[in-house]
């Protein structure tokens, strides 16, 4: 996909997508605002671990380090008496740079380590990064810091309510982060990182290098996940170390994986699972004649527990996530409608039927289903 | 098959590797290797296993460092990373193929033009250069093994190196097949590339190679004509296994 075709898209979902919010109830558009925040960070954890390979338990404290990078930022920019877009930009762009330094030093050790060692030190990290936070007097400890109230701005205030305006702004901050990694997955940078994914001897030897791509792989992904902790911070006016737990990193990966590794669309479905998942269990067991007792102890867990569920049945039946199944479903539907001797043998009449060495399973064709090996992501040029 | 002519124009050194000693721990891998591949020139590089020949490619490539003893590339020192290689025009095949499995046979060429413009068209004329340009969309697990080499050696080209090492090209290969990379590493060389390869198959080595050096357990024991080294004493006995008394 051209650079340019990608910007188009952008431009045309995110306009899409503002056009949805006028359809949600606040609540709804709430929700969609968080949704957005956790796609900056899915998005950001499946380039990381779909294309180059490298496994992370600590997006949550990355995101994290955007949240405090922003509410810091816009605490000092109230006080020296900006507001406003300046503000809000500013602290969106120190959100940015705070994961992004983290994610640097992540990334240098990252280069070193392999695998489950890696991850080892991504759990360290976020099991580290709120506990560190709650005890810096800096940061306010366990209470965390409340962020400066950003209402919707002057002309609008009459058309839309508070939440659909934070849902634009969530969406807007998601589609910069996912536009910005659609360019680096179906650019140069990507082809390197899937190469060092594949088989780092080899792509060194073809002049890539491998420490130098981990590193920026991790940089780009931290990038993004910082992003989706600034877009929590300023929707729900407040960043404290209990909302960046252990718990939340792994659901992120849960919702990557379920998505579909390596698949933005799939990352996008994972972050709409995890806003909606809990909501629906939580609807479903007010609805159920349950014992008080019973619906408060499933509160919260039961989720987890379907969540966990549809990742093994995903993992045992669709290895290419819910991304991977659209893809396969597309490819087998398309296949039924093709005519069976498609090219120019199909022109002339063969009386004899499909008896033709050169039909569809003589020749390369389109790659089918068939051509997706089991726990390898599905990828498919026209996702986004 | 037909002697190969001669190169054009003598070409100047490309490779040079003096003195060059690799251990690794008490073993020596390589004791001492000289060897020299000028430009336009095809060197074959063989021995019996374990005798060293892929560690002369890896020391080459940066990959082990060796002890003792200079390489240079065009008169300069080899690059002491893999991923410096590639810069100094030398491109490198592995035994293992080392291709991609996540990546289509297109972006496995891909990887190998990534420092130049025009990435995709010239993969493609790499790939037809091959005659296996109609497989450019698949998956590159899903091709045959004499297809993957050529994807493999496809990666190596399309850098346009000036120096192409290749580890064990006909392996694997059918009659057919090993013909048809003689003609490819003819066309090579006929560029003015210097060849260096290690291979096993020694009537492919013999008929194509300009020189042939002989490595046993780390030491060069024969270079010269391959109608010459086949016909040393030390060799044989090399390969068979027999002590000769130096003549």
């Amino acid at each position: 996909m051209s650079a340019r075709r990608t910007l188009l898209l952008a431009v045309g979902g995110l306009v899409l997508a503002i056009g949805l919010t006028f359809l949600l109830d606040p609540y709804r558009n709430y929700q969609l605002a968080i949704a957005a925040a956790y796609l900056c960070a899915t998005a950001g954890l499946t380039v990381l671990v779909g294309l180059s390979g490298q496994l992370s338990l600590g997006h949550a404290a990355l995101m994290a380090a955007g949240g405090y990078g922003y509410a810091l930022t816009s605490q000092a920019l109230t006080t020296a008496g900006v507001g406003g877009l300046p503000r809000f930009l500013a602290a969106t762009v120190a959100a940015a740079v705070a994961a992004g330094v983290l994610g640097l030093l992540l990334g240098l050790a990252g280069a070193r380590l392999h695998g489950p060692y890696l991850a080892g030190l991504t759990l360290t990290l976020v099991v580290a990064v709120p506990a560190a936070a709650a005890s810096v007097g800096a940061l306010q400890g366990d209470r965390g810091i409340r962020t400066q109230f950003e209402g919707v701005p002057g002309p609008l205030r009459t058309l839309i309510a508070l939440e659909q305006w934070q849902a634009w702004v969530a969406l807007a901050v998601a589609a910069v982060a996912v536009t910005g990694l659609v360019l680096v997955r179906d650019g140069r940078t990507g082809l390197r990182m899937r190469a060092v994914r594949d088989d780092e001897v080899a792509a060194a030897l073809a002049g890539i290098a491998p420490a130098r791509v981990k590193v920026l792989a991790f940089v780009v992904s931290s990038v993004t996940a910082g992003l989706g902790g600034a877009v929590l911070t300023f929707v729900t006016q407040s960043v404290s170390p209990g909302a960046y737990t252990v718990s939340l990193s792994l659901l992120l990966l849960v919702a990557v994986v379920v998505g579909g590794l390596g698949s933005l669309l799939g990352a996008a479905l994972g972050a709409v699972l995890l806003v909606l998942l809990p909501w629906l269990v939580g609807t479903l067991t007010d609805a159920l004649p349950l014992p008080s007792q019973v619906t408060q102890r499933l509160d919260g867990t039961l989720a987890l527990l379907i969540f966990g569920l549809l990742l093994i049945l995903l993992v045992a039946g669709a290895p290419g996530g819910l991304a991977g199944a659209l893809t396969t479903a597309r490819a087998r539907r398309r296949a039924r409608r093709r005519p069976p001797a498609p090219g120019p043998t199909a022109a002339r009449p063969v009386p004899t039927g499909g008896d033709d060495p050169t039909g569809p399973a003589a020749r390369p064709g389109p790659v089918g289903p068939t051509a997706t090996r089991p726990g390898e992501p599905v990828r498919t040029p026209t996702e986004g | 098959m037909p002697p190969r002519e001669a190169p054009a124009r003598a070409g100047a050194m490309r490779l040079q590797v003096r003195g060059l000693t690799v251990r690794f721990g008490g073993l020596a891998a390589l004791t001492d290797v000289d060897l020299d591949v000028a430009d336009g020139q095809v060197v074959g590089l063989i021995g019996p296993n374990g005798a060293g020949k892929t560690t002369v490619f890896n020391a080459v490539s940066g990959l082990v460092r060796p002890a003792a003893g200079a390489i240079t590339v065009a008169g300069r020192p080899a690059p002491r990373a893999p991923s410096g290689l590639a810069r100094a025009g030398v491109a490198r095949t592995l035994q293992g193929l080392g291709l991609f499995p996540g990546l289509s046979v297109l972006e496995n060429v891909e990887v190998g033009a990534l420092a130049t413009p025009d990435l995709a068209a010239r993969a493609l004329r790499a790939l037809d250069d091959l005659g296996i340009a109609d497989r450019a969309a698949l998956p590159v697990g899903a091709l045959p093994y004499p297809e993957q080499k050529k994807v493999a050696l496809a990666r190596a080209l399309v850098a346009e190196p000036r120096l192409l090492l290749l580890d064990e090209p006909a392996g694997g290969l059918g009659a057919a097949d090993i013909a048809e990379l003689d003609a490819v590493v003819r066309r090579v060389a006929a560029t003015g590339c210097a060849v260096l390869l290690v291979e096993h198959h020694v009537d492919f080595v013999m008929g194509l190679c300009d020189r042939v050096v002989v490595l046993d357990f780390g030491r060069v024991i024969a270079d010269g004509l391959p109608d010459d080294v086949r016909r040393d004493p030390a060799v044989t006995a090399a390969y068979l296994g027999i002590e000769v008394s130096a003549p």
